[in-house]
C-alpha cells in the first residue's frame, strides 16, 4: 500500500468515526431531551485492494433516527385514553360532591327529615309545634335543592372555562408545529432536537385531544383533529374555537336553557362530534351530558328539575285536596311548594315555600269520603315507602329517584377511576417501549463499551495469531514459488 | 473437502471475510461474533501449513496465501477503526458515568453479566 494510499484511507476513517463521534455525543448530551431519538450513523466499508489502489476502510453514510412512528402513535393513543379518564375522575368527582349524596343537608336528608315531620304532624295534626317542623324541613327540602344546583352550575362554569383553556392550549401547540414545519422545510430535515420538539409537543397535545399525525413528503408533520379536521397542515395552523351555544339558537323546547359547548374548525363547522378522546372529550361529555342530564338542556328538562317538580307537585296536590279545618264552611289547604313554571330547567333552582305559606295553613283533613282527620298528613308521611304510582317517579320513590341519579354518576366516576389506572399502566408501557426503541441508555452503551472491549482484545489476538502463521506460510512458500 | 494447502486457505479467506462485514457495523455483539470466524480461520490456517509441509507446494498455495493475506489485512484495519472508534467513544461517555447519570434513575448502572446489549453510534 502506498503512503499516498496509507494517508488517504487514515484521513477517510477520522473523517468517518468524527461524525459517528459527533452523533454518538449528540445522543449522550440528550439522554434526558423530552421526544429525542437516538441517532444513528450508518458506516460502510470501502473496497480493499492494494493492487488496484482501493486502501479500504470506512466512510461516513446516512444518519438515521432510531424513532419509530409506530411506538410514537402508541404512546400518543395510551395518552389520549389517559387524557379522558383522568379528565372524567376530575369531572365526575366534583359532580359526584356536588350531588351530596351523604351529607345531613343533602336533597336524600332532607327529603328524610320533612318525612319524619310528616310523620309527627300526622300523629298530632293540631300540634303548632309538628306544623313548625314540617314548615322548616320544607324550607330544609327548599335550600338542599338549590344547594346541588348552585353546585352543579358551579361545576358547570367550570367546565366551560376549561374547555376555554384547552382550546387555548390546542391552539397553541397547533402554532407550535406550523412554526417547527416551517422551520424543516427551510433547514435540515435530520435536525434531531426540531425531531424531537415536534414529537413532544404531539404527546402534550395527545393528552388533549385525539387525531392522526401523518408526516408528508417533505418532512413536516399534519396533523387532524379525529382524523378529519384540520389543525396543522404544512406551515398553515387552522385554529379551533369552543363556543357555548346560545340557548337561543337551540331548539324550542325548554326555554332559557343551559348552553350546550361545541367546537368549531378555522371554518366554522361545528366537529364536537369528531373529538373522542383526550381531556376535551371528558369536559365535552361532561357538560353536555353528564351535567345536562342532571340540569337540563334543549332537549330534557334534567332529572334533578323532574325530581323537584314532581315532589312539589304531588305534595302540593295532596295539600290542597285536603281541608285545614272543617267549618262549616270548611277551609281548603294551600300548596306547600312554588317554582318557575315557565322553564321547565329551572324548576330546582327556582323551588321554594309558596309565598305567603304558613304552618296553620297545612290541611291535615282527608275529606274523603271516607272522611280521615290526619288523612293528608299520613298520605304525605307515606311518601317515603310509596304504595301508589302516583307517588312515585320512574316507578321509585323520590329519595331512591335521587339515590339512583348519584349512583349513577358513582358508577360512571369507579369506571374512570379504574380506567385512569389502567391507562396510567398503558402509558408506562408504550413509553418503555418507545424507550427501548428510540431511548438513549448511557448505561447500557458504557456496558456495551466493556463488552467491545473484551471482544476486541480477543479478537486482536487472534488477528495477532493469524499475522504470525501467515508470516510462517509465506517463509515456507517462497522457497517453492 | 479438499484438504491441498492452497484449499484450506481458501477456506480460511472464507472464514476471515465475515469479519470485514462484523468490524463496520461495530457493535459490541457483531465483535463478539468475530471471533469464532477468526478461530475457525487459525484452525484453517494451521491445517494448511501442515499440508505445506507433508507434500511440498506449487503457485497455487502462494496466489491463495497472498489472497488470504489481503483478506486478513482489510479485516485488521477494519476491526482497529472499529476499536479507535469505541476509544473516543468512551472519553465522550466517560463524562456521563462520571457524574452517575442514568436516564433510568439514579441506581448502579452496571448490569448483570450476559445479559445483551446494544450499542448505538
Amino acid at each position: 500500500m502506498s503512503l499516498l494510499a496509507s494517508l488517504s484511507n487514515t484521513s477517510n476513517t477520522l473523517n468517518a468515526f468524527e461524525r459517528a463521534i459527533t452523533v454518538a455525543q449528540n445522543n449522550v448530551s440528550n439522554a434526558s431531551t423530552p421526544g429525542y431519538a437516538s441517532q444513528r450513523l450508518d458506516l460502510n466499508a470501502m473496497p480493499f485492494d492494494p493492487a488496484a489502489g482501493l486502501t479500504g476502510g470506512v466512510v461516513a453514510g446516512d444518519v438515521q433516527s432510531s424513532r419509530n412512528e409506530f411506538a410514537e402513535a402508541a404512546v400518543e393513543r395510551a395518552q389520549t385514553s389517559l387524557g379522558t379518564a383522568s379528565q372524567q375522575t376530575a369531572s365526575l368527582t366534583a359532580v359526584q360532591s356536588a350531588l351530596n349524596l351523604s351529607g345531613a343537608d343533602g336533597i336524600p336528608a332532607t327529603l328524610g327529615n320533612l318525612f319524619q315531620s310528616f310523620s309527627a304532624w300526622s300523629q298530632d295534626p293540631m300540634s303548632e309545634a309538628s306544623r313548625q317542623a314540617v314548615m322548616s324541613s320544607a324550607q330544609q327540602v327548599v335550600d338542599s335543592f338549590q344547594t346541588t344546583v348552585t353546585a352543579l352550575q358551579q361545576v358547570n362554569q367550570d367546565t366551560e372555562r376549561q374547555i376555554g383553556q384547552s382550546v387555548d392550549q390546542i391552539n397553541a401547540y397547533a402554532q407550535q408545529l406550523a412554526s417547527y414545519n416551517s422551520e424543516l422545510r427551510s433547514g435540515d430535515r435530520s435536525d434531531a432536537a426540531l425531531d424531537a420538539k415536534i414529537h413532544n409537543t404531539l404527546e402534550n397535545l395527545s393528552q388533549i385531544v385525539n387525531f392522526t399525525a401523518s408526516v408528508e413528503a417533505d418532512g413536516t408533520v399534519t396533523v387532524m383533529i379525529g382524523g378529519q379536521a384540520p389543525l396543522v397542515v404544512g406551515d398553515r395552523q387552522y385554529k379551533i374555537t369552543g363556543q357555548i351555544a346560545d340557548p337561543a339558537s337551540l331548539p324550542p323546547g325548554n326555554p332559557g336553557v343551559p348552553p350546550t359547548a361545541n367546537i368549531l374548525d378555522a371554518s366554522g363547522q361545528d366537529i364536537t362530534s369528531k373529538i373522542s378522546g383526550g381531556s376535551l372529550d371528558a369536559l365535552l361529555d361532561t357538560h353536555n351530558q353528564v351535567l345536562a342530564s342532571l340540569l337540563g338542556d334543549a332537549q330534557q328538562p334534567g332529572d334533578l328539575n323532574r325530581l323537584a317538580q314532581a315532589f312539589a307537585d304531588n305534595v302540593n296536590q295532596l295539600l290542597m285536596a285536603g281541608n285545614v279545618s272543617d267549618g262549616p264552611p270548611p277551609v281548603t289547604g294551600s300548596p306547600l311548594f312554588s317554582y318557575d313554571t315557565s322553564n321547565a330547567t329551572n324548576t330546582a333552582a327556582t323551588l321554594a315555600v309558596a309565598p305567603g305559606m304558613t304552618a296553620d295553613q297545612l290541611a291535615a283533613i282527608d275529606p274523603g269520603p271516607p272522611y280521615v282527620s290526619n288523612g293528608v298528613a299520613v298520605h304525605l308521611a307515606a311518601l317515603a315507602n310509596p304504595q301508589d304510582a302516583a307517588d312515585e317517579i320512574d316507578n321509585v320513590s323520590y329519595v331512591e329517584f335521587f339515590g339512583n341519579l348519584a349512583a349513577g354518576v358513582g358508577r360512571q366516576l369507579s369506571a374512570a377511576t379504574d380506567q385512569q389506572g389502567i391507562q396510567q399502566q398503558v402509558v408506562t408501557q408504550a413509553q418503555n417501549l418507545r424507550q427501548q426503541i428510540s431511548g438513549v441508555s448511557l448505561d447500557e452503551q458504557a456496558a456495551a463499551l466493556v463488552q467491545f472491549q473484551r471482544a476486541y482484545q480477543a479478537n486482536a489476538q487472534l488477528f495477532s495469531v493469524l499475522d504470525s502463521l501467515t508470516q510462517t506460510a509465506v517463509n515456507m512458500l517462497q522457497p517453492l514459488g | 473437502m479438499e484438504t491441498t494447502a492452497a484449499a484450506l486457505m481458501d477456506q480460511a479467506r472464507a472464514a476471515v471475510e465475515p469479519v470485514s462485514q462484523l468490524a463496520v457495523r461495530a457493535q459490541g455483539e457483531d465483535l463478539e461474533a468475530c471471533r469464532p470466524h477468526l478461530e475457525c480461520a487459525v484452525r484453517l490456517l494451521e491445517a494448511a501449513l501442515a499440508a505445506v509441509g507433508h507434500g511440498g507446494q506449487d503457485c497455487a498455495g502462494l496466489r491463495a496465501l497472498g489472497q488470504f493475506r489481503r483478506e486478513l489485512k482489510k479485516a485488521e484495519v477494519l476491526h482497529e477503526h472499529a476499536g479507535a472508534f469505541y476509544g473516543g467513544l468512551m472519553r465522550v461517555l466517560t463524562n456521563g458515568l462520571e457524574a452517575g447519570y442514568s436516564p433510568r434513575g439514579a441506581g448502579d448502572w452496571r448490569f448483570p453479566a450476559g445479559r445483551r446489549v446494544s450499542i448505538q453510534a
